[in-house]
């Protein structure tokens, strides 16, 4: 993906946005981007304990636009991976604080003054004022979506609001895929997704019991590539890189498939 | 007991019908409901200026390049 800000939306909750912007986020890093990954929620804070770093946070991203610390003293950055830096969210309700001019200006200064090459925001559930804010400085969204029928309504939701904030690089992150389901038709495949939305997957990632474990230890799965989960998440950061990682045929209609996606940029 | 499998069977085949029509109607900013109403409405509106007419097609799609909401009525004119 071009965009070197890209913001990891969904509209429905719970559909894995915020695992996805870790794994994503560290992906990128191991593959030598420089990555600060930013938790846009207000009152909710997630990123930092997905990501193991819960105990190391001091200042959060409201601190950073009222201006209490420097942008740096909120970067945490991550031990296991080079390059990658958590900015948290901020533990109080403030809505107010979180202003479209100040993300623009912290993103400004992450890619002008600190050093970083990709900005990841991991926004809030939802389409209104938090969504916005994330949204407002990226360039490029990753649209997490469950081949499940409010999950898919509300990405096509948000796909549409998308395109009026100048986004234009879309991509999917289809999650939480059964094949069996879908061999069985009980679930819909990846062809069906992404001939409803109208939007190409960047990363398609299996069910997997593994991400729980590796949430409970903080550890995010990407570094774990045993696992189908992180294999995908793992191939997905490959792409968004820029490599041509075809997608695994997942005993689905290979044909069409690997004929429409072949490349999987 | 075989019944019961026969409906549960291919439930994704009834999603995504049922996901096109929802999408469609998402996008146009109108719920399904009120489409009857504007079918109605605009019948009336019509038979002002053309006082034989009966009924006419009304249909909404999505325009050739899929990014569109179209609404398309097919108005017979004596």
């Amino acid at each position: 993906m071009k965009g070197n800000v890209i913001v990891v939306t969904s509209g429905k909750g719970g559909v894995g946005k915020t695992t996805s912007s870790a794994n994503i986020a560290t992906g990128l890093a191991k593959l030598g981007e420089k990555v600060c990954v930013i938790d846009v929620d207000v009152g909710l804070r997630n990123l930092d304990s997905i990501m193991g770093l819960e105990g190391r946070v001091v200042y959060d991203l409201v601190d950073v636009l009222e201006g209490k610390c420097k942008l740096r003293q909120a970067m945490i950055k991550d031990k296991r991976v080079e390059d990658l830096y958590l900015i948290p969210a901020s533990g109080t309700r403030d809505k107010d604080a979180l202003t479209i001019d100040g993300m623009h200006e912290m993103v400004r200064k992450l890619l002008e003054e600190e050093g970083i090459t990709r900005v990841i925001l991991d926004s809030p559930a939802g389409i209104e004022a938090g969504f916005k804010t994330a949204a407002a400085p990226a360039k490029a969204a990753l649209v997490v979506v469950n081949p499940e029928s409010s999950s898919i309504r509300d990405a096509d939701r948000i796909i549409g609001l998308l395109e009026p904030q100048g986004i234009t690089e879309v991509r999917l992150i289809i999650n939480r895929l059964r094949p069996k389901m879908v061999q069985k038709a009980e679930m819909l495949s990846v062809e069906d997704v992404v001939s409803l939305l109208g939007a190409k997957p960047i990363g398609i990632v299996p069910e997997d019991e593994n991400i729980l474990i590796s949430t409970n230890q903080g550890t995010p799965i990407v570094l774990d590539t045993s696992t189908k989960a992180g294999s995908a998440f793992w191939d997905a950061a490959r792409r968004i890189h820029g490599e041509d990682i075809p997608f695994p045929s997942l005993e689905e209609k290979k044909g069409w498939f690997e004929r429409f996606f072949g490349g999987g940029r | 007991m075989f019944g019961f499998f026969n409906r549960k069977k291919g439930s994704a085949n009834t999603l995504r019908n049922r996901l096109q029509v929802m999408l469609a109607y998402d996008r146009a900013g109108l719920p399904p409901g009120k489409e009857q109403m504007l079918r109605e409405e605009l019948l009336a509106v019509l038979k002002k200026y053309f006082p034989n007419l009966e009924n006419f097609n009304m249909d909404m799609h999505r325009d050739g390049e899929g990014e569109a909401m179209v609404l398309k009525a097919d108005i017979p004119l004596r």
